[in-house]
């Protein structure tokens, strides 16, 4: 135990943090990747696939040692807390080798079914799942160094007073960090960020010196952003504002200065009611390193056990500035809106590259638009449905730090499409239809005239579509009807096609991108159960702007509740409703008898439609279709969390802001539940609501009888005959 | 904390009625209603799998009652029959496949008590012709009742059918005894301890039985599902037991704070009770405790602990048992102090100690106590025995205060109360769990504060007996006696949350009435709605 720790400090000082400091040479293109050292590491590895293949394995088993080595060193931080609540981690995972070999009776191989498995979940023999969740991204021996930047109070950081402050247009306390060219700073937590001169890349995004705060969630749980300062010259030399002159006394000519604020949106607490991902937002430093001092922001300097850091492959990079000098008008002189497509596998990096091109669109166009077509893991909405979102500012976090109301939206139901296929696509048409007429010449929206300078192009929205990640079977029928329905401009896409790169006449421009494999700390199913709950834990009204058009962004968590002490709607059914449909295999059996039973504690749409008069009669009638996407629109989610007993009341908890609830008409149960989390009260130990009654629809403990667990599918089971 | 499961039925009770409509004397009339609420819950959640199953089997006879062969082919109500049972025996069989080759379905139904038949019906209608109406009915009429047996009975009653130890359980069939490998194992230890130059020779050996053993484990561990069924039959036994004032055997209570592999706080039911089995049959004369008496208390050192020559032979054993399965010391922990609260009879192999035929009633006694108090060294060896060089003191505190608290609450329950003193019961028949009691309060000293506010204070209360059984005074011990109690429980947590702070004096912008649509309405406490589980309605019609 002694020997481990003297090891790693040994190797902790042996990469000093000075000499690693990038030369500024190179340095003065933008577009540079955010950490030079780990992107030559990358091109190493990805001469090719196969080859990339053999690289990880081998030092993986090299590396062996060293993993124990930080296990055995690290125990008493948090992060091994939360590992016991997480039954999927082994943190000493069995080499490759050793996992082919070692058969025993008494040891069952780990089961691959996740408790929802689909057909497109991969099976086991995916190389990334043998590798357990903490290898860092790259296959590199250090630890990687994630800030060069070393707050020294009157040289590099500087508390801003509130007449400083007021004087750049802030309210509240803030401080300014100064960071010299190329150097590197990365956060955990969450918080506010302006720059005022230079521009630093955050994310994979430009950021030059503007008024916006942008709003930054930077969990454990997902790659870690770096910012990196790039040399400020010509027009991000100057600033928008009287820089305090405690700091021009100090910096340099091509020193970049960023503020930072807190952000407090309770957005930490979900990690109480989702204990899974608790503490994602703090960081201990293990190698105490000096922290700024701004609450629930923790200074990381390198990446410890669990933690990646978010890098832009050089295929993407080139990738995003092609995007960037889309021609905004056609050659005929017409304005040309362009329709940006991404595929490819599922945990290919498809949503973080849609995200990515969001943000850098978004530094070009004043509003893009988004179209979400993985039902899994929605970007800005719950997931089971197809959303059109508009975004208006670049987003930093991933996906369950931004939830926000669609545009328009049209709910599935289920992870998958895989039993309403013409549904699907019969929504994404919707959808597109919408796009084409109402947003992509920005038609339909109303300018907020705020009196801000703002050069970007309004009157044309460009429109991202991410897809979803089956690929297989009917997943590849679906994914070319799609591409045949939105006739996209560019198709980025993650897997190399036989046409690839192939220009057709008319057709569109393909660029191929190399996937990213993150750590898979968290499987896709936490991820949704996170989203989800964060979507009904947040609060979307803006008391500022309660009537804002455009974006609708969460902006803070009702956190300090759990759901089931949350105030809800009451509605009387023959008032509020015109009809409650069930969506899903089997739902034609449900009569109407049991109605009252299947709804209670149900995840439900808000849905508006047009119904022709003659169908309003019945409220319920079993096997009746879902709306028409045509001529129907999501509103939201909501949770019905209880029946009265002769049916005709629920009560309902939704963050749709009330005054969106008028047309909400319909209700559509699908096969989506509310995540076991989410019934619990986690103010107490035991999960049961206060007043010590047993929780209805739940069960401690194992079932006892045979068959009492849910169907469970194994993929990989073999035959001796295979041997 | 473990987290629960989404079950489709609110209370038991509903699921206690799904069983009558199904299986009740004129239940054709009730099926349909069956059936209803099957569709409804399997629309609500996916339903375990023998709910789904069951599912398909009531339509499959429904269809079968309803037809008349008129319009509708015999064809389509054997497929539905036929698919009905194929899923059926698949969804049973599946979840034990859990190695990485593919096991015959047959033998896994085997351990499962299922059929063989219907495993055959589910080969012909899988691969062969498909089978005849007639014996498609029989297979459903069967499935049926399986069910019964197997799903809903201990579904419905969790207590009885619940792996804890099962006092007089009847030997088990499909097993084979774990006896024959124990005493292979403990004279190859002796031998070895004897003459240590013959360790090498025999390491082989060693590592073989420890393997062996290890193998059993596995064996019972899938032999568990079949034999829950026997233990239902016989669990009218059990809560005979239970009655008596035997402490339910807690498994889960140490593992809580060590955050290693450890992801549940509780052994799974299967392998729990195979490490049951295993558990008793170290507790027969013999194994732990030696049949000499002699040999089970030494001399010389502190009593606290077994002697140093039962250690050698059998901590190889416990360490091998535990690297596997980490729940072992708790599980023997706590078996041995159900059984020195118990008061049972010493368990003993079959065969009679020739020396039990003339031993008088006395004798008999000063055996038990001989036997309860090697035992009691033991379990307090094994509270502090460490399973790693680095574990945490706390796990070891942790585990003391659940086998204190077990002791001490069996104790003070069943000490001798004025009116009926059950006999099996007496202090004098609770030497070893005293001797445990006493180990364990001389290891920590906080406990034995706690001994002494609750232990004695229940021993002047049983001196007062003349008194009036209430006083005010009362009051004040009990509350002394939770102060004492709860001391132990409050350990310092760090919370690692940032707390929200703005939002309680901000305004909650829900709560101001916005225009709500018709029909919708914002509940509130003031307004007389109270937090409750989901799932629960409160608030008039």
């Amino acid at each position: 135990m002694l020997s481990a720790i003297a090891a790693r400090k040994a190797r902790l000082q042996h990469q000093s943090p000075p000499s690693l400091k990038p030369s500024s040479k190179r340095r003065h293109t933008p577009s540079a990747g955010p950490n030079s050292s780990t992107k030559k590491a990358r091109k190493d590895t990805s001469k090719s696939h196969s080859e990339q293949k053999n690289v990880i394995t081998t030092t993986v088993s090299k590396e062996e040692g060293n993993i124990s080595l930080d296990y055995s060193d690290d125990m008493s931080i948090t992060l091994d807390q939360d590992a016991t609540l997480i039954p999927h981690v082994r943190p000493l995972e069995p080499t490759l080798r050793e996992r082919t070999k070692a058969y025993s009776p008494s040891r069952p191989v780990a089961d691959s079914s996740d408790d929802e498995s689909d057909a497109s979940e991969q099976p086991l023999t995916d190389l990334s799942q043998l590798f357990s969740y903490n290898r860092p991204l790259l296959t590199n021996e250090e630890p990687q160094i994630l800030s060069t930047y070393r707050p020294t109070d009157g040289q590099n950081i500087f508390p801003l007073s509130l007449d400083e402050g007021s004087a750049l247009g802030l309210s509240g306390s803030a401080i300014a960090l100064v960071l010299s060219p190329s150097a590197t700073v990365s956060f955990v937590g969450a918080y506010r960020l302006r720059v005022l001169r230079g521009s630093i890349s955050l994310l994979g995004t430009i950021i030059q010196p503007s008024r916006v705060l942008h709003h930054v969630f930077a969990p454990r749980s997902s790659p870690i952003p770096v910012i990196e300062a790039f040399v400020a010259h010509g027009e991000s030399s100057k600033s928008l504002y009287d820089i305090p002159a405690q700091i021009t006394s100090t910096i340099d000519e091509g020193d970049a200065i960023i503020v930072l604020q807190e952000l407090r949106t309770g957005i930490e607490a979900l990690g109480r009611v989702m204990r899974t991902f608790e503490g994602v937002f703090h960081q201990g430093d293990p190698e105490g390193v000096r922290n700024i001092p701004l609450r629930g922001v923790r200074l990381v300097s390198q990446l410890v056990r669990g933690m990646c850091a978010f890098q832009v492959p050089p295929s993407w990079e080139s990738a995003f500035s092609a995007s960037s000098s889309l021609p905004a008008h056609e050659p005929t002189g017409l304005l040309k809106p362009h329709v940006l497509l991404v595929k490819g596998q599922k945990n290919s990096g498809k949503s973080t590259f849609a995200r990515t091109l969001v943000n850098r669109l978004s530094s070009r166009y004043r509003r893009v638009a988004f179209l979400e077509c993985d039902l899994g893991q929605s970007e800005f909405t719950p997931g089971g449905m197809v959303a059109l979102s508009v975004i208006e500012r670049p987003v930093f976090g991933p996906p369950f730090t931004h939830p926000t109301l669609p545009h328009q939206a049209h709910y599935i139901g289920a992870h998958n499409p895989r039993s309403s296929p013409s549904r699907y696509l019969r929504a994404i048409q919707a959808l597109v239809d919408v796009y084409r007429l109402d947003l992509q010449f920005a038609t339909s929206l109303v300018d907020i005239e705020d009196g801000e300078e703002d050069d970007r192009i309004a009157d044309l929205i460009p429109l991202v579509i991410n897809t979803m990640g089956w690929t297989k079977g009917l997943g590849t029928d679906l994914a070319r009807r799609i591409e045949e329905l939105v006739q996209p401009s560019y198709i980025f896409s993650f897997e190399a096609s036989p046409s690839n790169n192939v220009v057709e006449p008319g057709g569109p421009l393909v660029h191929t991108l190399e996937p990213i494999t993150l750590p898979q700390r968290f499987t896709p199913s936490d991820h949704r159960a996170l989203s989800l709950l964060s979507y009904f834990h947040a609060v979307f009204s803006d008391p500022m702007h309660p009537t804002s058009l455009g974006q609708k962004a969460a902006s803070r968590w009702n956190t300090d509740l759990p759901l089931c002490a949350q105030p809800p709607y009451e509605i009387t059914l023959s008032l509020a409703l015109d009809r409650i449909v069930l969506a899903g295999a089997g739902a034609e059996d449900v009569v109407r008898t049991e109605l009252g039973r299947v709804l209670s504690g149900a995840l439900v749409a808000l849905v508006s439609a047009q119904l022709p008069p003659e169908e309003i009669e019945e409220l319920y009638t079993p096997g009746s279709p879902p709306p028409d996407p045509a001529s129907s629109n999501c509103i939201g989610l909501a949770l019905v969390r209880g029946v009265s007993n002769n049916g005709s009341k629920l009560q309902l908890l939704t963050p749709v802001p009330p005054e969106m609830l008028v047309n909400a008409r319909i209700l559509v149960m699908g096969e989506l539940q509310l995540p076991v989390w989410g019934w619990l009260d986690f103010r107490s130990a035991e999960g049961s609501a206060g007043s010590g009654v047993d929780v209805p629809f739940l069960r401690w403990g194992r079932s006892a009888g045979a068959g009492g667990e849910k169907r469970r599918v194994r993929r990989n089971i073999m035959r001796r005959a295979q041997m | 904390m473990q987290l629960p499961r989404r079950v489709p039925w609110a209370t038991l009770v509903e699921l206690d009625q799904l069983c009558q409509y199904i299986y009740a004397q004129d239940a054709h009339s009730t099926r349909n209603l069956a059936i209803e609420r099957l569709s409804a819950w399997r629309f609500m959640t996916p339903l375990p799998h023998a709910l789904e199953s069951l599912l398909s089997i009531l339509v499959a006879i429904r269809q079968d009652s309803a037809s008349d062969f008129g319009l509708s082919s015999s064809l389509s109500l054997r497929q539905s029959y036929a698919t009905a049972l194929i899923r059926l025996v698949n969804g049973l069989v599946d979840p034990l496949q859990s190695g990485t080759y593919a096991r015959s379905i047959l033998s896994i139904a085997a351990q499962i008590g299922l059929p063989a038949w219907l495993v055959e019906l589910r080969h012909a209608a899988t691969h062969e012709d498909l089978p005849s109406l007639e014996l498609l009915r029989d297979g459903a009429k069967e499935s049926l009742t399986w069910l019964l047996h197997n799903y809903f009975l201990p579904t419905l009653n969790p207590a009885l059918a619940s792996p804890s130890r099962a006092p007089g359980r009847g030997p088990s069939t499909m097993v084979r005894p774990v006896e024959p490998l124990l005493r292979q194992y403990k004279s190859l230890l002796k031998t070895v301890a004897r003459d240590a130059s013959l360790r090498a020779r025999h390491a082989g050996d060693i590592s073989g039985v420890l393997r062996e053993v290890e193998r059993w484990l596995a064996e019972a561990r899938v032999a568990a599902v079949q034999l829950h069924v026997g233990e239902f039959a016989s669990g009218l036994s059990l809560y005979r037991g239970r009655q008596a004032g035997e402490v339910p055997v807690v498994t889960a209570a140490v593992d809580n704070g060590d955050g290693d592999e450890e992801v549940e706080g509780e052994p799974e039911p299967r392998e729990a009770w195979a490490l049951d089995r295993l558990c008793d049959a170290l507790l027969v004369k013999g194994a732990l405790v030696p049949i000499s008496r002699k040999k089970r208390i030494s001399a010389k050192e502190s009593a606290q602990h077994p002697p140093s020559s039962l250690l050698a032979i059998w901590t190889p054993l416990l360490g091998s048992v535990t690297a596997n399965h980490a729940h072992f010391p708790a599980v023997l922990t706590s078996h041995i102090i159900a059984h020195l609260l118990s008061g049972d009879d010493n368990p003993t192999d079959d065969e009679p100690n020739p020396d039990d035929n003339t031993t008088t009633a006395a004798a008999a006694a000063a055996e038990k106590a001989s036997y309860d108090v090697c035992l009691a060294t033991w379990a307090a060896w094994l509270i502090e025995w460490r399973r790693s060089a680095d574990e945490p003191d706390t796990d070891v505190t942790a585990r003391r205060q659940d086998a204190f608290f077990q002791l001490a609450q069996a104790i003070v329950v069943t000490a001798p109360k004025h009116e009926t003193p059950p006999p099996r019961s007496s202090p004098s028949s609770q030497t070893g769990a005293r001797a445990l009691l006493t180990a364990l309060c001389d290891s920590d000293r906080r406990l034995a504060g706690i001994s002494d506010a609750i232990l004695g204070a229940r021993l002047d209360v049983s001196e007062e007996d003349d008194k009036p059984v209430w006083c005010e005074t009362d009051l004040g011990v009990m509350e002394a006696r939770v102060r004492a109690a709860r001391s132990l429980s409050t350990a310092p947590r760090s919370d690692l949350h940032l707390a929200p702070d703005f939002s309680s004096d901000e305004p909650d912008f829900l709560s101001q009435n916005i225009n709500l649509p018709d029909g919708w309405r914002l509940l509130s406490e003031q307004g007389g709605w109270r937090p409750c589980p989901i799932g629960v309605f409160t608030g008039s019609e």
